[in-house]
């Protein structure tokens, strides 16, 4: 008890105890040697005599002071104890005393709370939480850089991959991933379309998975006629299986193919940059066996640096190697160009982007929102004054008279908190569901223990905030001046209290305009982006499909005979305009690429552009319009001339005088067949885009029914809400063949729409926010320049008493609501110009300096400020000369 | 100063301290006059034992204190038994008769 920690401050100081002790003690020896005195005994000798009668001396006062300081910290702690709880009440008879002022507050706050903490749920999930592998921090993904045809930048080929594995010092391993596509899973009872990816041995072992049935899959399993197995996800394995437990070793039917589970992945997997249902095993080795397959970049691939190796070691050692690899693989453009990228941020994506600025357009309104509230206390502490001043004339400390103003703020934190909380529940179910269709599957988004401990700490922080500096004005005030009259006027008090409100409703617009800003500039982005065109008509009168037909029939002519009889049906629904069918939709953003040689042009190096079949009213249902020659029609079948059609910028790149029409091509697509067969260009086409945000993709469309590869991508185009048409579709194929399954039926509109989802979330929410931000600014404005024009009555009363017009005040007024409006502008789109790089990425065609956004965010903000400021300067115009010289 | 004077048994300040403030409110240097008069001189209280006995009381709840103005006008730390205080030497003080009662019985038994 020696030392008393020095956090707990004592109103009888230690010092004070000090003193306290040693007066004590002076006085018994100063009385003893007074009686000794008169006695006879002279001063000296009657003081030293005293003392030594006294005792140990320095042994009582460390004791008399230990024993003090120990009453004291007892005492201190009780007395804080009823302090706050006199505190709390005080502020709980205050807020019921005023439930509109209560009402707002804790309205606004549980808003700005609940927001923040639902945001930061979300955020915490993908943006904290790790990868549910072993060390991800060592994973990358490699990317490259793409040819200029083919498009993909993440997939390598398998002899570089396995070449990187064998060179590398800085990697621990590398696997590989790949041949993408859908299966039809049946039994007994069902039909389901399931998709697939293949995985190279070392997947389950470098990604550190540990299956929660089974085992990964063997080394045999990859051999060529090994019998096939799959590993199924967990949604798989529960919906399908009812969880069986029993399921490892059963077999299922793929495409009418048995297949033994091997095992069940964790329920946390996530598939890097695949959702699948079903994993199965990739043969590698045969890969490597094919001189062309091996070279053909069609594998994705993710790397574990070894423990300690840097990303930039790593770099250094690619860029090394690459010069090998180059001359290792004259025949692979780009060879050995490997550019790493974390894994985390790989799946991430522009995720991360959106989160991060929905997360600051968030805490900028609970910004606000303490800025508003502590204006509102401020005005409220102006009136209050005269309480304090009593109270301070009545003894209570400053610091008493503070902590009863934050206790006051804090419970107005924490109810609002409470209530943000509740509001944060409600809408993590929303944020989940909306950002969720966008964000990677990485697991359900929770509010657990730090997102509540998040939400806590806001709710206190801003208590803490909005309380604090109202809190500081209201008590930094002379007691008589306050006691005074002077504390029912203007006074200097007054002053400062409406120079920091002023600073706080300057601080608020500034926040607004950032706010205006970024929800510009993401609703133009927005905008561009619907308006973009993609070569096909994306409207909610096409709905598409995809019929899986792989595996069902034995003979082409039996697929045709099902494709036939399909759109028969179809067609006789009401509304129907058109009914086609391709490999892949370019929605989907299309199949594969294929090589071709234009015939006559002598050693021309093999070009590659998209792949796509069409049917023959595939143009007209997609909305794809031709530009020249014809579409595939009756006359276009096996058997007839082979024939193609172009994308225009296939037609431009190799047939620039624009005679593409009337050539002949010849195809590569791996197979020897395709070589042999020369096919007639009878038509140029629009080019198409998967989305607003991905380049045209170059294609060439074969004949459907020309082609060896039947695609089960459907589209019909009506005249009507295309969607109302999908349970009679379903059924139609149900009925025509029950064992093949219907998947992945959506208007095209909707397929488009969700690939802006993250540029529309973005847009919605941020206006959400500035709209808020405003509407707080406005409420702002309007308080302040109403305490103001109460504050300033005298002075207008005298104003217009001595003839002042009423349209001179209402300017004087108007001018200095305008005042502080402007300055906040400033400030607003100073920080505006810094931060709009962090929504950088999310915009397309519009400049993060877009001019007419940063002019239309002040313009808002002035017309707000100006309306806000309209009612008090009217009042300012009414003010009575005779009333307010009678005041005196 | 007389020469026969005993010293305090241990123990019993507290209760001699309480003893002298249920006569009435006091200053430390008051205290020791005081039971130094009522025991002719026989007993006295060493000044270290009863300031630290006051303090100790003080923290216990058996006395309170208050700084007031002395006879000689100066600033001096007054005590005053408090409800427990005076219950407790009522308790200690019958206890203390007892035992002491009984320790006569033995040192007077031949």
């Amino acid at each position: 008890m020696r030392r008393i920690p020095r956090f707990v401050s004592l109103p009888r100081s230690a010092k004070r105890i000090r003193a306290d002790v040693s007066d004590e003690i002076a006085f018994d020896i100063d009385m003893r040697a007074r009686d000794l005195v008169g006695e006879g005994m002279d001063e000296a000798t009657a003081r030293e005599q005293a003392a030594r009668e006294f005792g140990d001396i320095q042994q009582t006062r460390d004791y008399c002071e230990d024993v003090d300081m120990s009453i004291e910290v007892e005492a201190r702690r009780v007395g804080l104890l009823e302090d706050s709880r006199s505190d709390i009440a005080i502020a709980w008879r205050a807020m019921r005393r005023t439930p509109v002022f209560a009402a707002a507050v804790l309205l606004t706050l549980a808003l700005g709370i609940g927001a923040n903490t639902a945001v930061f749920s979300v955020v915490r999930r993908v943006l904290i939480a790790p990868l549910p592998f072993r060390a991800p921090n060592e994973l990358y993904r490699l990317y490259t850089i793409p040819s200029a045809v083919d498009g993909d930048d993440d997939k390598l080929s398998a002899i570089e991959l396995t070449d990187l594995a064998a060179q590398s010092r800085s990697l621990s391993g590398v696997t590989m991933f790949g041949n993408y596509g859908g299966l039809t899973f049946t039994d007994d009872q069902r039909a389901e379309q399931w998709s697939n990816v293949s995985v190279s041995p070392n997947f389950f072992s470098l990604l550190g998975l540990k299956l929660v049935l089974g085992k990964p899959f063997a080394d045999e399993d990859f051999l060529k006629g090994a019998p096939p197995k799959a590993i199924l996800t967990y949604d798989v394995w529960q919906r399908d299986f009812n969880a069986d437990r029993s399921i490892v070793g059963k077999t299922v039917q793929l495409n009418a193919i048995p297949f033994t589970v091997s095992g069940v992945l964790p329920a946390n997997f996530v598939g890097p940059t695949f959702r699948a249902d079903v994993l199965l095993p990739l043969n590698v080795d045969a890969y490597l066996r094919n001189a062309r397959m091996s070279r053909n970049r069609s594998l994705r691939s993710i790397v574990r640096l070894r423990p300690g190796v840097s990303a930039q070691q790593f770099e250094a050692e690619i860029a090394a190697l690459r010069p090998r690899f180059e001359a290792s693989y004259p025949d692979i453009k780009h060879a050995g160009a490997f550019i790493p990228k974390s894994l985390h941020s790989a799946i991430i994506g522009g995720a991360g982007d959106v989160l991060v600025m929905v997360m600051t357009g968030a805490l900028v309104v609970l910004l606000v929102t303490c800025v508003n509230i502590a204006g509102l206390f401020l005005s409220r502490a102006a009136a209050q004054r005269r309480e304090m001043g009593v109270r301070t004339a009545l003894g209570a400390s400053r610091e008493r008279l503070i902590r009863q103003v934050l206790t006051e703020s804090l419970l107005y934190g924490i109810i609002g908190g409470v209530m943000g909380l509740l509001l944060a529940f409600a809408l993590k179910g929303v944020l989940a569901s909306e950002v969720g269709t966008m964000l990677p599957q990485l697991g359900e988004v929770r509010i657990d223990a730090l997102v509540l401990a998040f939400g806590a700490a806001i709710a206190i922080g801003s208590g803490v905030a909005f309380g604090l500096l109202p809190a500081l004005a209201a008590t930094r005030l002379d007691v008589r001046d306050a006691l005074g009259d002077a504390g029912t006027r203007s006074s200097s008090q007054g002053r400062i209290g409406t120079r920091s409100s002023r600073v706080l409703v300057g601080a608020q617009i500034a926040f607004a305009v950032v706010l205006v800003v970024a929800s510009g500039l993401l609703t133009k982005t927005f905008i561009s982006l619907v308006r973009t065109n993609l070569g096909f008509a994306a409207t909610d009168r096409q709905v598409a499909f995809i019929v899986n037909l792989q595996g069902r029939f034995r003979y082409p002519a039996d697929r045709a005979a099902f494709v036939a009889a399909l759109g028969q049906r179809v067609h006789a629904m009401p509304g129907v305009a058109a009914f086609g069918y391709t490999v892949s939709g370019p929605w989907y953003g299309g199949w594969e690429g294929v090589g071709f040689r234009i015939e006559g042009h002598e050693g021309n190096e093999l070009a590659h552009v998209e792949y796509a079949t069409a049917s023959d009213e595939f143009f007209s249902a997609a909305g794809i319009a031709l530009r020249q020659g014809r579409a595939f029609g009756p006359t276009d079948r096996p058997g007839t001339p082979p024939v193609v059609i172009i994308s225009e910028s296939v037609a431009r790149r190799f047939w620039p005088n624009g005679n593409a029409v009337g050539s002949r091509v010849r195809l590569d697509n791996g197979s020897p067949n395709d070589t042999l067969i020369s096919r007639e260009v009878i038509g140029v086409v629009a080019d198409t885009r998967q989305n607003a945000m991905s380049d045209p993709i170059p294609t060439l469309y074969v004949s459907a029914d020309q082609s060896e590869i039947f695609g089960p991508g459907f589209v019909v185009r009506t005249n009507g809400d295309a969607a109302s048409l999908l349970p009679a579709i379903k059924e139609t194929v149900h009925s025509l063949d029950p064992k093949i399954p219907l998947g992945y039926a959506q208007t095209v509109r909707e397929i488009v729409s969700s690939s802006v989802k993250r540029q529309q979330i973005a847009m919605a929410l941020m206006v959400m926010f500035a709209g808020l931000s405003i509407v707080l600014a406005m409420l702002g404005v309007y308080g302040i320049m109403a305490y103001a024009v109460v504050a300033r009555a005298r002075e207008f009363g005298i104003r217009s008493a001595l003839g002042a017009s009423r349209r001179a005040i209402l300017l004087l007024v108007l001018r200095s609501g305008l005042a502080t409006t402007v300055a906040g502008i400033v400030a607003g789109l100073a920080m505006s110009m810094l931060l709009s790089r962090l929504i950088g990425s999310m915009l397309v065609g519009v400049s993060t300096h877009d001019v007419a956004t940063f002019i239309a965010a002040p313009v808002i903000l002035i017309v707000v400020a100006l309306l806000a400021c309209l009612a008090p300067a009217r009042a300012a115009t009414r003010v009575d000369p005779i009333d307010v010289l009678r005041m005196d | 100063m007389a020469t026969s004077r005993l010293d305090l048994v241990p123990g019993t300040v507290d209760l001699v301290v309480l003893r002298a403030l249920a006569w009435d409110s006091m200053h430390g240097y008051g205290i020791a006059q005081l039971v130094k008069h009522q025991t002719g001189g026989a007993i006295t209280i060493e000044s270290a034992a009863l300031y630290q006995a006051l303090h100790r009381l003080e923290k216990r709840k058996l006395v309170r204190a208050w700084w007031g103005v002395s006879e000689t006008k100066r600033r001096a730390k007054f005590y005053e038994i408090t409800t427990a205080g005076k219950k407790h030497l009522q308790e200690e003080s019958s206890d203390l008769k007892a035992y002491v009662g009984a320790l006569f019985r033995l040192l007077d038994a031949k």
